[in-house]
């Protein structure tokens, strides 16, 4: 819940302005230059983000309430984790990109559910099934979705491109 | 890059240009794309070593 919040919040103000066509330009392009590196496995340039990682003080002999609020508010939503997919910061450009308060919000808290629904899926998955300490496999496992996030940022930015074109 | 990987790069672009045109360059395209990598971006950064 409280990444989904956040992600609202956001919708709402990048739809208070009218950035809506310019971003879409940003897309296509973000979306195709990251897409080409990552699915054509070249590592560089690094994809922007964060390395900045949470304090173990502030989740470590603190309550469960002030955990959850801190996981679900800092690392739930994306914004301030490492993340090696170029394919998260395509995420605000597409919410930008809506043009209209309400289905701003909406597809914004529907991001927000979809990260954070992932993310969860996929921290059970590897507790259940996946020896995190396999630096290698998680390593391969990476590649595999770096590619993955690849295809889908080129099949992204196409769509960006072409709402654009409509557009003109 | 590999052929096969350019073929299939080639064809996630043309996937989401032709998906787009399809629906008359409407936004819908690329939020229902957002939200699919956006599920995507989250199960898969638990693997990030």
């Amino acid at each position: 819940m409280p990444a989904i919040a956040i992600w609202i919040t956001l919708g709402l103000l990048v739809n208070l302005l009218p950035l809506s066509a310019i971003t879409l330009v940003f897309m296509a392009g973000y979306g195709v230059f990251y897409g080409v590196l990552e699915s054509g496995g070249v590592a560089r340039p690094a994809p922007p983000g964060s390395r900045w990682q949470v304090p173990s003080e502030w989740v470590r002999g603190v309550s469960r309430r002030r955990r959850f609020l801190v996981w679900g508010s800092l690392l739930g939503p994306g914004f301030a984790t490492r993340n090696p997919y170029a394919g998260f910061w395509l995420l605000p450009l597409a919410v930008a990109a809506v043009g209209n308060i309400g289905y701003g919000v909406l597809l914004a808290a529907a991001i927000g559910a979809a990260h954070s629904t992932g993310r969860a899926l996929g921290l059970l998955r590897d507790v259940q099934h996946v020896d995190v300490n396999s630096y290698l496999q998680s390593t391969l496992r990476s590649m595999y979705w770096r590619k993955a996030d690849g295809f889908a940022l080129l099949a992204a930015g196409g769509a960006a491109a072409m709402t654009y074109a409509h557009r003109l | 890059m590999s052929w096969a990987r350019a073929l299939l790069a080639v064809g996630a672009i043309t996937l989401g240009l032709g998906a787009s045109w399809a629906l008359s360059g409407r936004i819908v395209t690329v939020a229902i794309l957002a939200v699919l990598v956006a599920a995507g971006n989250g199960y898969s950064k638990a693997y990030s070593p």
